[in-house]
């Protein structure tokens, strides 16, 4: 076992246990902050590539891994944003830039999730009997996390917005 | 038409003959160099979707908008057989995919995610075919920006065509409206010539029935000299109902607004309306004060409409009961207030000789809101009924 595995598999655990726990709880919906995660992964990950691979190393095999890694990440992270709750947030009416509604992905959520996790350990593994260890680099998980957030984003933002354009409904008033 | 309907209609769109002919055209080309270059080299794995997704492409092309769930099948196939036979085939294949991820985005009815399905599933399967069939690096990464950007290109096209839905729908929308306007003026305009007629009507033909009320008991009881003098004043007041009638015709024809009308002929009309008055009857003490200066055609009609229902109202309600009409001018207003004692109403039967209802009272409130700052009031007022007719100068 080496340092990179053991590195990546501590990497994985916190971040499962850190996406994990969010998407139990009920968080406000701030499309603007909501960006900045994904940004910070993107940039994290892009950094450590470029120090551990030239460009001219890259094979058409690493990027077929890669781009079917991308899809399987932005499809389950718009599925994770399509399959969220959204609930309006009554406290949220005093400021204007405060959050309007919160939202909640639950346990489909995780367990989607825990599928991700599954089919980019079975693409690493699969690209390691292939040859390619791009694929399975540190720097290829954060960009992958990016992805994933990156689409769950992009849904509920677009989500946020539609419900945003319908005049909320006082509570009394029904 | 809601912008959701109105970009429902430019979906369902069936196809032109220009967009029919090319994407045939494309899929003869394409079918042409498949055949040319790759028909004995490839094997039937790649040859299969190849085909399906250029008869599919034929199909999509020629099936009008309204058959929404065959042309999904039909876009599905497009996109799966393309991106799979697009590495074999050195990416002519390709052609087929991105027609079909443009479509999925561009047509505004349907849901965004059917795009981004068909975007990533095109990137997946040509991912999986770079894995079986070897690529060079270029390759790979031309054919996936090529699901790129016809994905953007979509997505593009679908914001123009929601534009256009919503410009479509805010078109029909002003039109709507201005038919509205154009239906509220002519019933303003309606209102107006009922109002005229009434007010013309109403006094004269009301005056001729009291008149020949009066000539019927006159004769009944022998007067027959009395009866003449009463049929002689109901024929003048006829023959001035008939050139009020007349001018008001006029009034109605001629659009322009009428001249300034002098203060002395105005306080004529309203005296000649109190004579008429005296003549039918009753009693009234009217009475002018203040500088008398010209006034608006419409200011000066609303005021001697005012009177005129005003006295016509008192023989109707308060028969008998003397009337106190005072016009008072200032420099800044003309006020006519016209007063009557009220009486208590009696049983006068169900055959109600006078034309009325609550016309008139209606018309002279109209006519006043017309009149750019006059103002009218009608009411009880310490047992008197009282007509305030107010125009301030402009």
């Amino acid at each position: 076992m080496t340092l990179q595995t053991l590195a990546n598999a501590a990497l994985i655990l916190i971040l499962v246990g850190w996406i994990g726990i969010r998407q139990l709880t009920w968080r406000p919906i701030l499309v603007g902050r909501m960006w900045r995660l994904p940004i910070v992964f993107a940039a994290i990950g892009l950094f450590a590539l470029s120090g551990s691979h030239g460009a001219s190393s890259v094979t058409a095999v690493d990027a077929a891994l890669l781009s079917l890694e991308l899809v399987v990440s932005l499809g389950v992270g718009a599925a994770m944003g399509a399959l969220a709750t959204i609930r309006p947030l009554s406290s949220g009416d005093g400021a204007p830039d405060a959050p309007r509604f919160e939202s909640r992905t639950g346990w489909v959520g995780l367990a989607l999730w825990f599928v991700f996790i599954g089919v980019r350990v079975g693409i690493d593994v699969w690209a390691g009997a292939l040859g390619s260890h791009l694929a399975a680099s540190t720097g290829v998980i954060f960009v992958m996390v990016a992805a994933n957030r990156v689409a769950r984003t992009a849904v509920i933002g677009l989500r946020v917005s539609r419900l945003a354009t319908v005049a909320p409904v006082p509570a009394g008033a029904r | 038409m809601t912008i959701e309907k109105a970009a429902g209609a430019i979906a369902d769109a069936t196809p032109t003959w220009l967009s029919r002919s090319l994407n045939l055209l494309g899929v003869i080309v394409v079918a042409y160099y498949l055949a040319l270059d790759f028909l004995h080299s490839v094997p039937v794995l790649v040859a299969v979707p190849a085909a399906a997704s250029l008869l599919a492409w034929a199909a999509a092309a020629v099936l009008p908008g309204r058959y929404r769930a065959p042309l999904s099948v039909l876009l599905g196939t497009m996109v799966v057989g393309g991106s799979i036979a697009a590495v074999p085939t050195n990416g002519l294949a390709i052609v087929p995919a991105t027609v079909a991820v443009l479509r999925l985005f561009a047509e505004p009815r349907r849901p965004i995610w059917h795009g981004a399905v068909g975007g990533l599933t095109a990137a997946a399967c040509l991912a999986v075919a770079a894995l079986v069939f070897p690529i060079p690096l270029l390759g790979l990464v031309a054919m996936e920006g090529g699901v790129l950007v016809a994905a953007l290109a979509g997505i593009s096209r679908r914001q123009f065509r929601t534009a256009e839905a919503q410009s479509r729908a805010l078109l029909e929308e002003r039109v709507a409206i201005q038919e509205e306007q154009a239906h509220g003026a002519a019933l303003a305009e309606r209102q107006r010539v009922a109002r005229e007629i009434h007010d013309v009507l109403a006094h004269s033909l009301g005056g001729l029935v009291i008149q020949l009320d009066a000539v019927e008991a006159l004769l009944e009881a022998g007067e027959a000299g009395a009866a003449f003098t009463r049929v002689r004043d109901a024929r003048a007041l006829a023959a001035s109902g008939l050139s009020e009638a007349r001018r008001a015709v006029d009034a109605l024809r001629d659009d322009r607004p009428g001249e300034a009308v002098d203060g002395a002929s105005i306080v004529r009309d309203l005296g000649d309306l109190a004579e008429a008055h005296r003549a039918l009857g009753g009693r009234i003490d009217f009475t002018s004060s203040g500088a008398e200066r010209p006034l608006p055609a419409d200011e000066a009609q609303a005021l001697v409409r005012a009177m005129q229902e005003s006295l016509t109202n008192a023989r109707k309600h308060a028969p008998g009961q003397p009337v106190a009409a005072t016009l008072e001018w200032t420099p800044d207003s003309v006020s006519l207030v016209v007063s009557n004692p009220m009486v208590r109403p009696v049983d006068r039967g169900s055959a109600d000789p006078q034309p009325g209802g609550h016309h008139g009272l209606e018309g002279m409130i109209e006519r006043f809101d017309a009149v750019r700052s006059g103002s009218v009031t009608a009411g009880e007022c310490d047992g008197d009924f009282v007509v305030r007719a107010l125009v301030l100068r402009s």
